[in-house]
């Protein structure tokens, strides 16, 4: 008999002492929106950071490209003057001739 | 079986393959003059390969009538070389460098200017040599040679692809440039080299 009377006193229903809920909740929640702000945060980091990399790295290579090219231009005109220069030394040659 | 015929397949993409690569590198010399370099005052050195050329293209100018005119000399071109020296004092060069590259040529270039002096206006004569030799196949010319050789310098030209001359020659008129010794801002230092 005791034994169910200790059973029926153990699993009786009894209520929560007042503010039990709002308490639980609040220590709940209040850390889970730091949590989740930060996050927020650090990707947004790593994306402008990212962007800005790219940028930055896009036109690094564009600006490097352009150099090569005007440098390469300045070679072709430079051959192409030589070259225009000594084949007119020979055609200068054969008309006299 | 399938082995035999990858092999054919194989042997008969690089039959065909290998003598139009060998075709496109034959007319490209090997224009190396260390000991020249090292003695000449002033040098000029160019390299432009096939992407270069094509990159320098890009750049050319629509504006300008020199850079127009490039732009059609170049295309279809795989390369153009030039080595130029320029020497402080009358002798200072091997001529034999002319021989090297002179040997390397093969039974399909033609040596079709040949000018050993010439007469200025004024009645002085000018050392100046210029050959000139075109890789020819069939009608069409390949690739071109062109050695100036002067007292005091020593200019080398190879430019490879299909090169219309009379184009090549008209273009000096429209660059208006009498002759490159006059053109000081052609010349670059001797520690200048473009690679």
């Amino acid at each position: 008999m005791n034994f169910e009377d200790d059973l029926t006193r153990a699993l009786a229903r009894k209520s929560a002492p007042n503010g039990f809920a709002d308490r639980v909740l609040s220590r709940l929640d209040a850390p889970r929106h730091r949590n989740f702000s930060m996050l927020r945060r650090i990707a947004a980091a790593i994306v402008l950071t990212a962007a800005l990399g790219g940028l930055t790295a896009h036109q690094i290579v564009e600006h490097r490209r352009n150099e090569q090219g005007e440098r390469a231009r300045r070679q072709l005109m430079t051959a192409l003057h030589i070259a225009s220069a000594k084949m007119r030394v020979a055609q200068r040659a054969v008309v006299h001739d | 079986m399938t082995r035999y015929l990858m092999n054919l397949i194989l042997a008969l993409i690089a039959a065909l393959t290998l003598p139009v690569t060998a075709s496109a590198q034959s007319a490209r010399l090997n224009l190396d003059f260390p000991e020249l370099a090292a003695k000449a005052s002033e040098t000029v050195d160019v390299t432009l390969d096939g992407p270069m050329l094509r990159l320098a293209g890009k750049f050319l100018s629509t504006s300008d009538a020199d850079e127009r005119a490039a732009r059609e000399v170049i295309n279809g071109l795989s390369g153009i070389y030039v080595r130029s020296y320029e020497f402080d004092h009358e002798g200072e060069y091997d001529k034999s460098a002319a021989d090297r590259v002179k040997a390397q040529l093969g039974p399909t270039w033609v040596n079709f200017v040949k000018v050993t002096s010439r007469t200025r206006n004024d009645g002085s004569r000018v050392k100046e040599d210029v050959n000139i030799y075109a890789d020819t196949r069939g009608d069409s010319i390949v690739g071109l040679l062109i050695i100036a050789s002067e007292p005091k310098e020593f200019t080398v030209v190879n430019i490879i692809g299909p090169i219309d001359i009379e184009k090549l020659t008209r273009i000096e008129g429209q660059f208006g440039i009498p002759h490159i010794r006059s053109e000081g801002k052609l010349k670059h230092g001797k520690d200048e080299r473009h690679d």
